[in-house]
């Protein structure tokens, strides 16, 4: 097998054989200035074979994005049918995350959307282990805080009323005046699930002193 | 013939690139001191640009400083970036104005070397890959017909009304660079494009043509720093040759 070689780095390999000891370094770190050429145009590419080949943010992402799926998808959606999510502790999924989140943020959010959406309509199981690793890791990392909100949202129109107690769930336990705004605007149909949103604004307004 | 039939032929852009390791030449003043009194002179003003910086090596992500040097002629006529792991040299036609003052090859290859030369004597260098990238855009050409030349297209795809046409092809040749064996990456892309076109004292007009781009260079597989200025002068000699193989070929087909 061809080995693909990068100008600079030495973790992309042909067989892809990717150990987390290779991804160690923090890519979050990499800096967001853009390469301002006089000509104002971008003529770089991710073909090796071109002289305009250079290793490029959107090829460490995709690459990123292609071995979590490929190799980390797996285990990860094994991890959530069995993770027990006891409070007090990590469940091995939540720790597997914080680990990709350490090494590729954006890379692993995106990875842990399009999971989110195909398990939505695919497996109500694997759907609530999702929406407890947010649970678990929304208080501690800002990425997941942020998303998390988007698919706590879209758990309130699941008909699985176990994952739209989750989505009030995700909210509750962070307690902002972000959340409190985002709960004041939404209405549901489903008559304990409002009620539940109601408790949680009136438990957030004693809370913030609203 | 090297070249397409002169009315019809534009030279859109030329480009060398050296791959190696350039974080020493950065936008220092002692640097930037150096760029100012070497290159003035030859029409460049040294400017200070940004670059994303992605060194990833093992266990070791650097800070770098992410500010490079950017040498600029003419209003972005010729422009020279000195990145942290490419040199580039690059001119591009911007201000088309028909077939009339138009970059010429020879011309740029002899004052790229130049200026390569210059640098690597205030910074002793070699380099790991070398590429040489030309375009160029021709117009006045029956598009259905040569659309036809250029891609053997089956019989129900032909002689009608073309929008998109794109055709890649990239070979590997062995060739001697002092004397060592190396081998050469050859691509040739042709699209269907538009190009606009200034002319005096008239607005300007958007013609259809089609762009084509070569693009050769050493492959990127080998990683050793093992050319000098005089390998960029052999490595530019066997690429021109090349290039105006290619360039006599396709004008042979369309003529």
């Amino acid at each position: 097998m061809k080995t693909l070689v990068s100008t600079e780095s030495d973790y992309l390999t042909s067989n892809h054989s990717y150990s987390s000891d290779s991804f160690c370094e923090d890519s979050n770190r990499i800096n967001n200035s853009k390469q301002l050429s006089q000509d104002g145009i971008s003529e770089y590419n991710e073909d090796l074979n071109s002289s305009n080949y250079r290793l490029t943010e959107n090829l460490i992402n995709n690459q990123r994005i292609e071995y979590l799926e490929k190799m980390v998808s797996p285990l990860f959606i094994t991890l959530l049918k069995y993770d027990e999510f006891e409070f007090g502790t990590k469940g091995e999924s939540v720790k597997l995350m914080e680990e990709h989140l350490k090494i590729n943020t954006l890379a692993t959010i995106t990875w842990f959307k399009s999971l989110y959406l195909h398990y939505f309509a695919n497996d109500d199981k694997i759907l609530i282990g999702i929406l407890k690793v947010i649970d678990a890791l929304s208080l501690e990392n800002e990425a997941i805080q942020f998303e998390g909100k988007f698919m706590a949202m879209a758990a309130l129109l699941h008909k699985n009323n176990e994952i739209k107690e989750l989505g009030v769930r995700i909210f509750e336990n962070n307690c902002s005046f972000d959340n409190y705004n985002i709960l004041r605007n939404i209405h549901v149909e489903t008559k304990w699930l409002q009620d539940y949103i109601n408790q949680v604004k009136v438990d957030f307004k004693k809370e913030l002193c609203l | 013939m090297n070249s397409f039939n002169t009315m019809n032929q534009i030279n859109t852009k030329f480009q060398i690139v050296l791959f190696g390791s350039f974080e020493d030449i950065d936008p220092s003043i002692e640097n930037m001191k150096f760029f100012f009194n070497t290159f003035s002179d030859k029409g460049f003003i040294p400017n200070v640009v940004n670059e994303v910086n992605l060194k990833v090596t093992n266990n070791d992500f650097k800070s770098d400083n992410i500010n490079r040097v950017s040498l600029v002629k003419n209003d972005g006529e010729f422009i020279v970036k000195i990145n942290t792991g490419t040199i580039e040299l690059i001119v591009n036609n911007k201000n088309v104005e028909g077939v009339e003052n138009q970059p010429n090859i020879d011309d740029f290859v002899t004052e790229s070397i130049e200026i390569i030369k210059t640098i690597v004597t205030q910074f002793p260098k070699k380099f790991k890959r070398i590429g040489l990238v030309t375009q160029y855009f021709i117009k006045n050409l029956s598009v259905p017909k040569t659309h036809n030349e250029f891609s053997s297209e089956i019989e129900f795809m032909r002689n009608k009304r073309l929008v998109e046409f794109n055709q890649r092809i990239l070979i590997r040749e062995p060739k001697n660079i002092s004397n060592s064996y190396e081998e050469f990456n050859i691509s040739k892309d042709i699209k269907l494009g538009k190009q606009v076109i200034n002319r005096n004292n008239l607005s300007p007009s958007v013609v259809e043509g089609f762009l084509i781009t070569l693009d050769i260079n050493t492959v990127p597989e080998n990683l050793n720093f093992r050319f000098d200025t005089n390998s960029i002068t052999e490595f530019t000699e066997i690429a021109l040759e090349i290039n105006n193989t290619i360039i006599s070929q396709l004008n042979n087909k369309i003529k």
